[in-house]
C-alpha cells in the first residue's frame, strides 16, 4: 500500500515537474524570446512585396500620349519547388525566354533562377500560378511614336532607370514613390493579401505635357530623313518654334550611321554662316546706324580686308542693306557691320543669346561659342559679320529669329508646357518669358520684309509657298574647321523661315550637314522647309492657329472655292488627281482644330444636319466634335452614322449632300 | 447516489463548455477561412485588372503607332498614290457668324 502510494506520488511529482517545465518554457518563449519568435513567424507567414510606382505619363501639346507606363512582371523560378518542370519549361519557351535560362529554370539542382526581361501579366498568367514560380511587379514604358520622339523624350531601361532625354532630366518628377504590400502565405506557400491593412500604396509620378506637337514632329522627322537621303547629307536638324510664346513645336535630328542618342539640335553648335546677317541688320536699324536703302560698294564680288579675301557668289557693284540680305552678300554685310565697334558686334550676338545655354530643361545643352573681343583676331569682326568664328545650336538660332518674328522680344525657349501631379494639381505651367527686348516692332517688321525678299526673289526662292508669304534666310557655311582653315568641299546648308511673314506662327530652321548634291542653303534646306510647311498646313493638328492663318494677308488673294469636304482635314472623293505644276481646284478644307474640351467629352450624339447647307452642316458636325467627310455640294441629306446615333468624339461622320 | 448525480452534472457542464469552445473555434476558423478566400479572390481580381490595364495600354499604343503619320503616310503614298496637298490646295474656312 505504502509502495503504491509512493509510486502515485512519484508520478504526480513527474507530472508537476513536466507541467512546470512547460510553464517555464512557455514563459521563456512568451516573455523573453517573444520578439525573436514573432519575427520568425512573420518571416514564415508574411512577405513584403514592393509596389512599383507608375511613372508619370508624357503628353504632347495636344494631349496625345508620347510615353505611358504599364505594369509588367518579372519572373523568378525556384526549381526545387517546381512540381511540373516540363510545364514550366514549355511556358517559359512560349514567352520567348532564351533556352539556357529555360534549362536552368528546370534544373532541380538549382535553388533560384531569375528570368531576364519583363512579361505582360496576360501572357504569364498560367506560369505565375504554378508552384515554385515567383513574380515581381515592375513598370514598363511604352513610347508612341517610338522613333519620332526618341531624341526628345529619351527612354527608361529595363530596370526602370531613366537613361536619356526628358525621362532623365525630369526623372525626379516622373518616377513617383514606390509602395509596398504585405502578402500572407498559407501552409502550402500560396500567397494572398494580408488581412492586416498595412499596405503603403505607390504614388505615381507627375504627368508632363510637352510643347512638342506630335504631328509636326513626325512631319519634321520624315522630311529630314528624306532630305538627308536625297541630298546625300551626313545629318541634319529641324527646329520649329512658336515665336509668340517661345514654345518648341518640333525638334528633329538625324545623323547617318550614328545611334539616335542625344539631341543635336540642342547639343551640337555649328557656324551659322549667312543666317546671322538679318540679326546684324536688325541691330544696325535699331541703333540707327543703317537704313534699308543705304548702299555700300559691293566690290563686284571680291573684297580683301585685313589680309582675308571675301567673295560673293553673285557679284554686284552697289547694294542696299535690304539687297545685301536678299542676295546674301558677304562683302556688303561686312561693310555694313563694320559700322558697329567690335564690342557692339559682340554684344549684338550675346544679346541674341549666343554663347550661353537657352535654359531649356534638357540634359547636355550646349552654350555654343562666342569669344569676347579681347580674344579676336583682326579678321574676326568681318568673319563674325558673315557667321564665322561663332557657333550656335539650331535652337539658339531659332530663339534669336523668334525676336524678329514677334516684334523684338528674345524669349526663353520652352519644351515643357505643363506639369500636373497625380491628383491633377498644376505644379508648373509655362508662361511666356522675355529674356530681353532687343529691338522695336518696327525694326522687326522691316527685317521680316527684307527676309520676304530673300524668298520671293533672292537666294531662297525654292522655299516659296503659293498662298502664304514666307520670310526666310539661307546660310551656306564651310564646316570642318581645323587649325589651318576649313576642310575643302564640306558645308553646312541651312535655311530659316518665318511663317507666315506678316505674323509668324512658326520659326522653322532646317540644317543639313555636308549635303552632296548641292551645298547651298537656299537649294538644299529651303525646299525642306517648304515640304514641312505644306504638310503642316494640310495636317489635321499641327499646332497652327488657323484663325490667324486665315487672316494672313496672302489669304485674301484666294479665290472663292466650292466647299468640297470638311472636318479638320478631309478629301473629296471625286477629286481629280493634282499636280504640283498646275494647282487643281481646292479639295481640302481645314477647320479649326478641336479644342481639348470638345475632345474630352467622350461619346456624343450625331447632330441632325438634314436640310442645312453643306457649309453649315460641316460646321455643326465639326462643332460637335466629329471629323467629317462630305460628298456632294447641295443641301445636306443624311449622315452616317445617322442623326441621333452615339459616336465617339473625333470619329468620322460621312455627310451626304445633294449633288 | 447524490455524489454520482453531482459528478454527472459536472461532466455535462464540461461537455457544454467543450462544445461551446468547439463552436466558437469553428466560427473563428470559418471566418478566417472565408476572409482568406475573399482575400485570394480580391488578389485574383486585382491581378486581372492589372493584366487588362496592361493589355489596354499596349493595344492603345499599338493603335497610335499604326495610325501615326510615320506609318500611314508611306502606305497611302505608295498604295493609294495619294500625296500631301500643296498650300494652294488647302482652303481655310472662316468660322460662320451664326453656327447652327
Amino acid at each position: 500500500m505504502v509502495f503504491r502510494q509512493s509510486r502515485i506520488t512519484l508520478i504526480h511529482l513527474s507530472l508537476v515537474l513536466f507541467a512546470g517545465a512547460i510553464i517555464v518554457r512557455a514563459a521563456q518563449v512568451q516573455l523573453f524570446q517573444s520578439k525573436q519568435w514573432v519575427q520568425r513567424a512573420a518571416q514564415q507567414h508574411f512577405a513584403s512585396t514592393a509596389l512599383p510606382a507608375s511613372r508619370g505619363a508624357i503628353y504632347d501639346v495636344s494631349g496625345a500620349p508620347l510615353a505611358m507606363s504599364r505594369q509588367m512582371l518579372r519572373l523568378s523560378i525556384s526549381p526545387r519547388e517546381v512540381k511540373d518542370r516540363r510545364a514550366v519549361g514549355r511556358d517559359l519557351a512560349r514567352l520567348g525566354v532564351p533556352a539556357p535560362f529555360v534549362s536552368r529554370a528546370t534544373d532541380a539542382r538549382r535553388a533560384w533562377v531569375d528570368i531576364p526581361g519583363t512579361f505582360s501579366p496576360a501572357s504569364a498568367t498560367d506560369l505565375a500560378a504554378m508552384r515554385g514560380v515567383y513574380t515581381r511587379p515592375t513598370v514598363d514604358r511604352v513610347y508612341t511614336p517610338r522613333e519620332a520622339t526618341r531624341r526628345i523624350v529619351g527612354w527608361v531601361d529595363d530596370t526602370g532607370t531613366a537613361r536619356a532625354g526628358l525621362e532623365l532630366a525630369l526623372d525626379s518628377l516622373l518616377r513617383g514613390i514606390d509602395g509596398h504590400a504585405v502578402i500572407a502565405r498559407d501552409a502550402r506557400g500560396r500567397r494572398f493579401d494580408s488581412p492586416a491593412d498595412s499596405d503603403v500604396a505607390a504614388e505615381s509620378g507627375d504627368a508632363v505635357q510637352l510643347t512638342i506637337n506630335q504631328e509636326l514632329q513626325e512631319i519634321s522627322v520624315r522630311a529630314l530623313s528624306d532630305a538627308i537621303s536625297k541630298m546625300g547629307a551626313t545629318g541634319g536638324d529641324i527646329v520649329i518654334l512658336d515665336p509668340q510664346d517661345g514654345e518648341i513645336r518640333a525638334m528633329a535630328s538625324d545623323r547617318v550611321g550614328q545611334p539616335s542618342f542625344g539631341n543635336p539640335a540642342i547639343s551640337e553648335p555649328f557656324e551659322p554662316g549667312s543666317t546671322v546677317k538679318p540679326l546684324f541688320a536688325a541691330e544696325l536699324l535699331q541703333r540707327g546706324l543703317a537704313h534699308p536703302t543705304d548702299t555700300v560698294n559691293a566690290e563686284n564680288g571680291v573684297y580683301t580686308i585685313e589680309g582675308r579675301t571675301i567673295h560673293d557668289d553673285e557679284p554686284k557693284s552697289r547694294l542696299t542693306l535690304a539687297q545685301a540680305i536678299e542676295y546674301s552678300s558677304n562683302i556688303a554685310m561686312v561693310k555694313f557691320v563694320s559700322r558697329l565697334t567690335p564690342r557692339q558686334e559682340f554684344e549684338t550676338l550675346r544679346d541674341y543669346g549666343f554663347g550661353m545655354p537657352t535654359g531649356v530643361p534638357y540634359p547636355g545643352e550646349a552654350s555654343g561659342i562666342l569669344y569676347p573681343p579681347s580674344d579676336w583676331s583682326k579678321q574676326s569682326p568681318a568673319s563674325m559679320a558673315i557667321g564665322y568664328e561663332v557657333a550656335v545650336t539650331p535652337l539658339q538660332l531659332a530663339a534669336a529669329y523668334g525676336a524678329i518674328a514677334n516684334g523684338g522680344d528674345l524669349l526663353e525657349p520652352a519644351l515643357i508646357k505643363e506639369i500636373r501631379s497625380r491628383d491633377g494639381t498644376v505644379l508648373y505651367r509655362h508662361d511666356r518669358r522675355v529674356v530681353r527686348h532687343l529691338f522695336s516692332a518696327q525694326v522687326a517688321a522691316t527685317v521680316r520684309k527684307m527676309m520676304v525678299g530673300v524668298v520671293q526673289g533672292g537666294t531662297s526662292t525654292e522655299a516659296q509657298l503659293a498662298r502664304f508669304t514666307l520670310a526666310g534666310k539661307s546660310g551656306t557655311a564651310r564646316r570642318g574647321a581645323t587649325k589651318h582653315g576649313y576642310t575643302a568641299g564640306h558645308y553646312t546648308a541651312s535655311f530659316i523661315g518665318l511663317f507666315p511673314a506678316d505674323k509668324p506662327l512658326y520659326v522653322i530652321i532646317v540644317k543639313l550637314d555636308d549635303p552632296k548634291s548641292t551645298i547651298y542653303g537656299g537649294k538644299a534646306a529651303a525646299p525642306v522647309s517648304k515640304i514641312v510647311l505644306q504638310a503642316a498646313i494640310a495636317s489635321r493638328d499641327a499646332a497652327l492657329d488657323r484663325t490667324a492663318l486665315a487672316s494672313s494677308e496672302s489669304l485674301s488673294k484666294i479665290e472663292d472655292t466650292t466647299v468640297a469636304s470638311a472636318g479638320e482635314v478631309a478629301t473629296r472623293s471625286d477629286a481629280a488627281p493634282d499636280t504640283d505644276s498646275a494647282p487643281a481646284p481646292p479639295v481640302v478644307v481645314v477647320l479649326p482644330a478641336h479644342t481639348a474640351a470638345q475632345r474630352a467629352l467622350g461619346p456624343r450624339a450625331v447632330p441632325d444636319v438634314r436640310g442645312l447647307t453643306i457649309r453649315a452642316a460641316v460646321y455643326a458636325l465639326h462643332h460637335a466634335g466629329f471629323r467629317v467627310q462630305a460628298s456632294g455640294a447641295g443641301l445636306a441629306q443624311s449622315t452616317l452614322p445617322n442623326a441621333g446615333a452615339v459616336a465617339g468624339a473625333g470619329s468620322l461622320v460621312r455627310l451626304v449632300a445633294a449633288p | 447516489m447524490a455524489k454520482r448525480r453531482v459528478a454527472a452534472r459536472g461532466r455535462a457542464w464540461v461537455a457544454l463548455a467543450l462544445f461551446g469552445f468547439v463552436l466558437i473555434a469553428a466560427g473563428v476558423i470559418w471566418r478566417r477561412t472565408a476572409g482568406i478566400a475573399r482575400s485570394r479572390e480580391i488578389r485574383t481580381l486585382e491581378q486581372r485588372r492589372v493584366q487588362l490595364e496592361s493589355e489596354r495600354a499596349q493595344l492603345e499604343s499599338d493603335v497610335r503607332n499604326l495610325s501615326s503619320r510615320s506609318v500611314l503616310a508611306p502606305l497611302v503614298e505608295h498604295r493609294l498614290d495619294m500625296r500631301v496637298p500643296n498650300d494652294s490646295q488647302v482652303v481655310i474656312l472662316p468660322r460662320p457668324r451664326s453656327a447652327p
